[in-house]
């Protein structure tokens, strides 16, 4: 199929696979999949600003279907949403010119993506020890405990530092709005710096630090998503650097893809999710290394395998989020602890 | 038929960035929002055939 924006011949089927495997990811672990649809857009021979625009426009598509599903479960805090739009917004700006400053002493490249592999790599390893914690706690009173929050997250919610505003669906009494807007800052931090949509990073703060259950920050990120994939999908676009056939046909597939992650979040046990969002961060950021690795020491196919890492991780993570709903659809329980 | 029809928004985008901007912002927005609907409608009624299916 003939795509007029890019100028490409790109095949239909793999822009409806390619959006089927990352709504499946996003519906299931609240993220955008910029890490995924970008290099494999470019694999198809996307320019990298057309890739960006691309995946920013079909993403916030994707994320109107998965949030409406997720609306649907109860677990979209559009309260808790709102306020950390307020804090996202400066904290990505706040990003970007941390950006523009390493750029103008020249070591941009290079802290961007150790800041990535170290970021990623220890939130991964400290959700899969989280994971391994909890597997012990065999008795249900504590792992009650567990779910009641992390330490972290009920040092921030004791602060009371007025306005508080109470979270019902997030099952959170009280909180200082200041708090969720210092992690959205740091999040928002976190997203313009290093170039991502955020999911990765504010998933797991939604968590860890203001102790929101796990399917209700997969479902408020997403809501958090449409607006900063829009914006971004618009300023993209007003450079030209967006293909809107493509993104309409990617969203075709995402759109289902994000139905059947969104169901399987009703399957899986939080603290699954938490595992399997642990092992994508984790490929993430070893594909950033062997990328760092490749750039460093000049090994071209290092570079080659960071997106076969990426990409590969990606499609067994689909497979298995599908598997899992599938096991579960027919009556099985393997997949669940 | 298509490539005209192609080569017109090409041409009409081109000259308009802010035009493409908000086109491409309210398909995406419209879209999504279609095939939400569709899968809402869509599991509701295999929802309504399982059960009937089971009795």
């Amino acid at each position: 199929m003939y795509l007029p924006f890019v100028g490409l011949e790109v095949s239909a089927l793999l822009l409806v696979l390619l959006g089927f495997a990352v709504g499946v990811l996003g519906g299931f672990f609240g993220l955008g999949g910029a890490f995924m649809v970008t290099p494999a857009l470019n694999i198809l021979g996307f320019p990298m600003p057309y890739a960006i625009g691309t995946d920013l426009a079909h993403v916030t598509g994707k994320s109107i279907v998965a949030t409406s599903r997720h609306r649907r479960l109860g677990n979209v805090d559009v309260k808790l949403g709102l306020i950390m739009i307020l804090g996202t917004v400066p904290g990505v700006e706040l990003g970007k010119d941390a950006i523009l400053y390493l750029e103008r002493i020249g070591t941009v490249d290079v802290t961007v993506r150790w800041v990535y592999i170290l970021l990623l790599g220890f939130t991964g390893s400290y959700m899969i020890y989280d994971y391994a914690r909890f597997r012990e706690r065999r008795s249900a009173r504590e792992r009650v405990k567990e779910h009641l929050g992390t330490a972290l997250s009920r040092k921030i919610c004791s602060i009371q530092a007025p306005p508080m505003v109470s979270l019902p669906t997030s099952g959170i009494g009280a909180i200082s709005m200041w708090a969720i807007l210092l992690v959205a800052i740091a999040t928002g931090f976190l997203a313009g710096f290093l170039g991502v949509g955020g999911g990765f990073v504010r998933v797991p703060a939604l968590i860890y630090a203001l102790g929101v259950p796990t399917t209700v920050a997969i479902g408020t990120d997403l809501f958090e998503i449409i607006f900063s994939a829009g914006s971004g999908a618009f300023l993209y676009a007003l450079e030209g650097k967006v293909e809107i056939v493509g993104s309409a046909i990617m969203l075709l597939g995402a759109a289902f893809g994000a139905q059947l992650g969104t169901m399987a979040t009703r399957q899986v046990e939080s603290m699954s999710i938490r595992l399997y969002f642990a092992a994508t961060i984790l490929s993430a950021s070893v594909s950033v290394l062997l990328k760092q690795i490749s750039h460093v020491y000049d090994i071209p196919v290092l570079g080659q395998c960071a997106v076969c890492v990426i990409l590969g991780a990606s499609a067994v993570m689909s497979f298995i989020v599908v598997l899992e709903l599938l096991k579960n659809a027919v009556g099985c329980r393997i997949g669940k602890s | 038929m298509i490539e005209a029809v192609y080569e017109l928004l090409l041409k009409i985008f081109t000259q308009n960035p802010v035009l493409y901007a908000a086109a491409v912002v309210i398909v995406m927005l419209v879209e999504g929002f279609v095939l939400a609907t569709f899968f809402e409608v869509a599991l509701r009624f295999l929802a309504v055939v399982w059960r009937e299916a089971r009795r």
